[in-house]
């Protein structure tokens, strides 16, 4: 069998039968562990995505029945008189972005063809295909968490509607416009490798007469052949309805398709088109905190230091997601939190900084804010509490108020999409040391029934916060801490009492550790005064080992005064002999046992472990 | 896809993903490992899935470009603290006649050997392997001109020395 054709094909087959290591189950589990992890990671503030979730995608705004009757053009579709008005463009609030965990924001709406051709592989401007009117919107993206705008270039969202002289005009560019998607000849001259995506090309149900369809492509591939890399991805939808259209471009960068938003903003905009009004029902949040900001006590602390970590466990998520590092922001930058009427966030306040990060499914956000006085913090905490008080439903969704203790003054409350529904939650945890209050909110796919563990994970994460917040208090940061103890290294025989290589039996009966679980031989645990965490461990025990691993929580060093959070550069200050790459660090000690240290590429460690010279159950 | 759809899919390609895998890497345990993470991450992405033209490609894709990554921390002898609660995994044993051909296969040029598993392993046609490559159907082609014949000549070594004939 020297034929290397022949050895390479019958290879293939050889592993045919072969008994799974594991099941598909098995890795539907860890692949639900990753989605958790990102969300128990940290949650949020993306009201606005929450709301776009928790509201039907097509609800006329008449009410009525459950099965709504297709409307017709508004002029009976062939009068060719109709005159187009912005009404027939969708309105922000009908836009999806969820893929991008953000939302779309007018940037601008103007008639006529102007200067940019209106979608890529337009064959020619909407008049010279023979358009009476038309009118164009774009939308620029920007965050859900913070309303300071980001913009990006390479994701953008236009519409144009267009009428036409009749129905058959209107059907004939509609006609020239879907024939000129599979060559785009304009955009394929710079981008060979356009391609239309046949299998994601399909027709869409509207509720209108006419017909719709959507359409996929990219172009542009550059795949990193060490991980990662994007593709520009155009999805286009058409829609032809009496003597209008309307056509939908959405542009972004990515490394697949992340949107099903075209899929539902289609039928929309159709409605649009055609009766000029929307689904749903428009009404502008309320700005708050814009007042001038109060005057501060002498003697207290109002601007909030650049080194609060308040992003403490924030997780980047690289290209699948947005990360802004902590900053200073204004009072007309924040996007208001309004339950039931109320604004509850932001109050006014004299400073502020704020930090988030998105990714698929999840959002985490946190604002601190200082105020003139301890007493206007605690007033607003307490309005917070007041705006609460018989608020069950808001926004579509249904707001709890829970129980938690985080050793301040705090509230915690959460928005959940309603039972049947899609999971969605949002945990709020507001809590004040001093005259600053700190507001974390996580978002993800949870349901309601998930509010009290993710809250308790937010506890923890406010706890450590807190620690930090000790230049807001009136006995500054000399007194003690009711923080969990920095004072106890994680050194390298192991936690306290704690020592890598005891058994398990030993372990518990320090007191040190409860054993929260196995899974493959391997036991993990939760280290005594902190909060057990969702889909982690603090480290891993084995029959054969003993304790192999305990990792670091915030706030948590080595002897060297390294830990979570600890940059590059001290790391490689505290130990030279470091070794690794890849972000991943390790540093052999004298008695076998070795540091591990994760850092991100934001240059900071982001874990950390002490771990034995054998262990068995990570990698 | 829905938990049906995705155990299918994960039934019909689970084993040939991870013999492709395993003929890039060269370490079945690697591999097998790589591509359970591989499928796990087509779960938590199972939106993006759907859209994906070839799934089986996303996913072998993903659990080679995992394997490079894991080589690299094995090298430093650390690996990363992942807090994922995976546990080691024992991949079937080996058909004897076929760790020679892995062996020779890891003598040859990453990029060639690439070339090998996706066209004569995965079956793709040599555009397929182009596009998942992200290099011109040419250079697969000369690519895989040179990996046929220097695998040729690994085996026939190979044989030699398993016939007891002493080339030296």
């Amino acid at each position: 069998m020297s034929d290397p054709i022949d050895r390479l094909s019958g290879f293939a087959s050889s592993f045919e039968g072969e008994i799974m290591p594991r099941t598909a189950a098995d890795a539907r589990r860890r692949g639900d562990t990753i989605r958790r992890r990102r969300h128990a990671l940290v949650a949020a503030g993306s009201a606005a995505a929450v709301v776009a979730v928790a509201v039907p995608v097509f609800a006329f705004a008449s009410g009525g029945d459950d099965a709504d009757p297709p409307v017709g053009p508004a002029t009976g579709g062939t009068s060719g008189t109709s005159a187009l008005s912005a009404d027939n463009l969708l309105a922000d609030e009908e836009t999806r972005a969820d893929g991008f965990n953000s939302s779309w924001l007018t940037s601008g709406t103007f008639s006529g063809d102007g200067q940019a051709p209106f979608h890529p592989c337009a064959p020619k401007p909407l008049t010279s295909l023979g358009a009476t009117d038309v009118l164009n919107r774009e939308w620029s993206l920007k965050s859900t968490t913070k309303a300071a705008e980001r913009l990006n270039g390479q994701d953008s969202l236009q519409e144009s509607v267009a009428s036409f002289a009749d129905a058959r005009a209107a059907q004939a560019a509609y006609d020239a416009i879907a024939g000129a998607m599979p060559a785009c000849t304009q955009l394929a001259s710079t981008f060979p490798d356009y391609e239309l995506q046949a299998g994601a090309t399909t027709d869409v149900a509207i509720p209108a007469d006419g017909s719709a369809q959507y359409f996929a492509a990219r172009f542009d591939d550059e795949q990193d052949p060490q991980g990662g890399g994007y593709t520009h991805v155009l999805e286009t939808g058409l829609v032809v309805s009496g003597d209008r259209i309307a056509v939908l471009t959405l542009a972004y960068a990515g490394q697949d398709y992340v949107t099903e938003e075209m899929d539902q903003m289609i039928p929309v905009a159709a409605q649009r088109l055609v009766t000029g009004s929307g689904p749903g029902t428009t009404t502008a949040p309320p700005t708050a905190g814009t007042s001038s900001p109060p005057q501060a006590d002498p003697g207290v602390t109002t601007t909030i230091p650049d080194d609060i970590p308040i992003d403490l466990d924030l997780v980047d998520m690289g290209s699948d997601g947005d990360y802004q590092a902590p900053e200073h922001l204004q009072p007309s930058d924040f996007e208001p939190l309004t339950l039931c009427g109320t604004d509850l966030w932001p109050p006014a306040h004299v400073d502020a900084l704020s930090t988030w990060a998105t990714g698929p499914e999840y959002s985490d956000d946190r604002d601190l804010l200082t105020f003139g006085s301890v007493d206007d913090a605690v007033a607003a905490v307490q309005s917070i509490r007041d705006g609460l008080q018989g608020c069950a439903h808001s926004n579509g969704q249904v707001v709890t108020t829970h129980d938690v203790d985080t050793g301040y003054d705090s509230v915690t409350f959460s928005t959940a999409c309603p039972a049947g529904g899609p999971p969605c939650l949002t945990v709020y945890q507001a809590t004040r040391v001093g005259n600053a209050v700190l507001l974390t909110s996580i978002y993800g796919e949870y349901s309601v029934d998930d509010a009290d563990h993710v809250a308790s994970v937010r506890t923890d994460i406010t706890k450590n916060i807190a620690t930090h917040l000790c230049v807001f208090t009136a006995d500054g940061c000399s007194g003690g801490s009711d923080s969990v103890s920095t004072e106890v290294p994680l050194g390298p025989d192991g936690y306290g009492d704690l020592t890598i290589g005891m058994s398990e039996q030993e372990a518990v009966a320090t007191g040190g550790l409860t054993v929260t679980g196995t899974d493959f031989g391997c036991r993990h645990f939760t280290l005594a005064g902190y909060a057990p965490r969702a889909n982690s461990t603090d480290g891993y025990i084995t029959a054969k080992n003993g304790l192999e691993s305990i990792f670091a929580r915030p706030g948590m060093l080595t002897p060297e005064g390294i830990g979570i959070g600890s940059t590059l550069d001290e790391l490689r200050a505290a130990y030279p002999d470091l070794s690794g790459s890849d972000g991943i660090f390790s540093e052999t000690l004298d008695n076998g046992n070795w540091y591990l240290f994760d850092v991100q590429a934001d240059h900071q460690v982001s874990q950390l472990a002490i771990v034995a010279h054998r262990q068995t159950c990570f990698d | 896809m829905d938990e049906s759809e995705f155990d299918q899919f994960y039934a019909a390609s689970f084993r040939r993903v991870t013999a492709q895998v395993y003929a890039m890497i060269g370490d079945l345990d690697e591999a097998t490992d790589c591509v359970q993470e591989a499928f796990a991450r087509a779960w938590a992405h199972r939106r993006r899935l759907e859209r994906a033209e070839y799934p089986e490609a996303w996913v072998r894709t993903t659990a080679h470009r995992l394997a490079i990554s894991r080589w690299r921390r094995r090298k430093v002898a650390s690996r990363p603290a992942d807090r994922a609660l995976s546990a080691p995994l024992h991949a079937p044993a080996v058909d004897e006649s076929y760790v020679a051909l892995i062996a020779a296969l890891e003598k040859i040029p990453e990029a060639q050997r690439q070339a090998l598993v996706l066209h004569h392993i995965a079956d793709l046609p040599v555009h397929q392997v182009a596009a998942e490559v992200g290099v011109p159907e040419g250079t697969i082609k000369a690519r895989l001109s040179r990996g046929r014949t220097a695998l040729a000549a690994l085996l026939a070594d190979d044989n030699g020395l398993q016939g007891g004939v002493s080339h030296v």
